[in-house]
């Protein structure tokens, strides 16, 4: 089953640059508060790792990207957010 | 003078009275040097993200306050010696502030306080819910995602149209 899956998947051309519209979270919706209070919001944009991901991912706008990287560092001061997450 | 927000945790083993006194000799250093507190939380028992000298967990306490430079120091001064303390953040949240709109804003914080204890007259369950600060913001959160799924799942759905 697994052999002509693959050979329909080589035969369509593939849409390399394909990706679906990405918008800033926060100039979308202006009850979204940037703060470092609340790490529920701040999940949302660190990696499984801990770490802060890129605007080019998460689509997020100039200015709300200095202020999410500003939030995530100082929720992590505050233990509300881990440095790193070490590996299982 | 300048607003400023401080965290700090203290050790889950510190009993509650000692809590309180201790949240008096911090909220003192402040009053004593003519700053203003506008406002004391406590968001009680939370997890941390990382163990702080071996702790898991930590009581976190919030103070939004505003004063001199000088208040930070000695706060901090302070924090820093004693060993209930896991862990403390400053951060100052305003620049050049009037003492007046301070004082309205507490005014304003005094009223609902008030409009609450006559509501937990009324519903006791409801009134708890209002005082725990951090789990409404956790909850307000949850709404605005919410409020953003359809618009995630719209796209999404546009993704499997032009799949197919």
């Amino acid at each position: 089953m697994i052999t002509p899956q693959r050979g329909t998947k080589t035969s369509k051309p593939r849409k390399k640059f394909f990706s679906r519209r990405k918008y800033c979270r926060f100039c979308t919706d202006s009850n979204l508060k940037i703060e470092y209070k609340a790490p529920v919001t701040l999940k949302d944009f660190i990696t499984d790792r801990g770490k802060i991901m890129p605007r080019r991912i998460t689509g997020s706008c100039a200015k709300h990207q200095r202020e999410l990287t500003l939030a995530i560092k100082r929720a992590r001061m505050i233990a509300f957010l881990p440095f790193v997450i070490s590996e299982g | 003078m300048k607003r400023y927000e401080t965290i700090y945790i203290v050790n889950i083993d510190v009993p509650g009275d000692e809590v309180t006194g201790l949240i008096e000799d911090y909220s003192a250093i402040i009053t004593e040097r003519k700053g203003v507190i506008v406002k004391i939380e406590k968001w009680g028992q939370r997890k941390l993200a990382y163990k702080i000298e071996k702790q898991a967990k930590g009581y976190y306490i919030f103070v939004d306050f505003m004063g001199v430079g000088a208040i930070v120091t000695e706060l901090e001064r302070k924090l820093k010696i004693d060993d209930r303390i896991l862990k403390f953040m400053t951060i100052k949240t305003k620049d050049k502030v009037d003492l007046k709109e301070i004082e309205d804003e507490i005014a304003a914080a005094g009223k609902e306080v008030k409009e609450k204890e006559v509501s937990s007259s009324s519903d006791v369950k409801t009134a708890e819910e209002a005082t725990d600060k951090p789990g409404e913001e956790v909850t307000e959160a949850k709404i605005s995602e919410e409020g953003e799924d359809p618009a995630l799942s719209s796209a999404t759905e546009k993704k499997e149209d032009r799949s197919e």
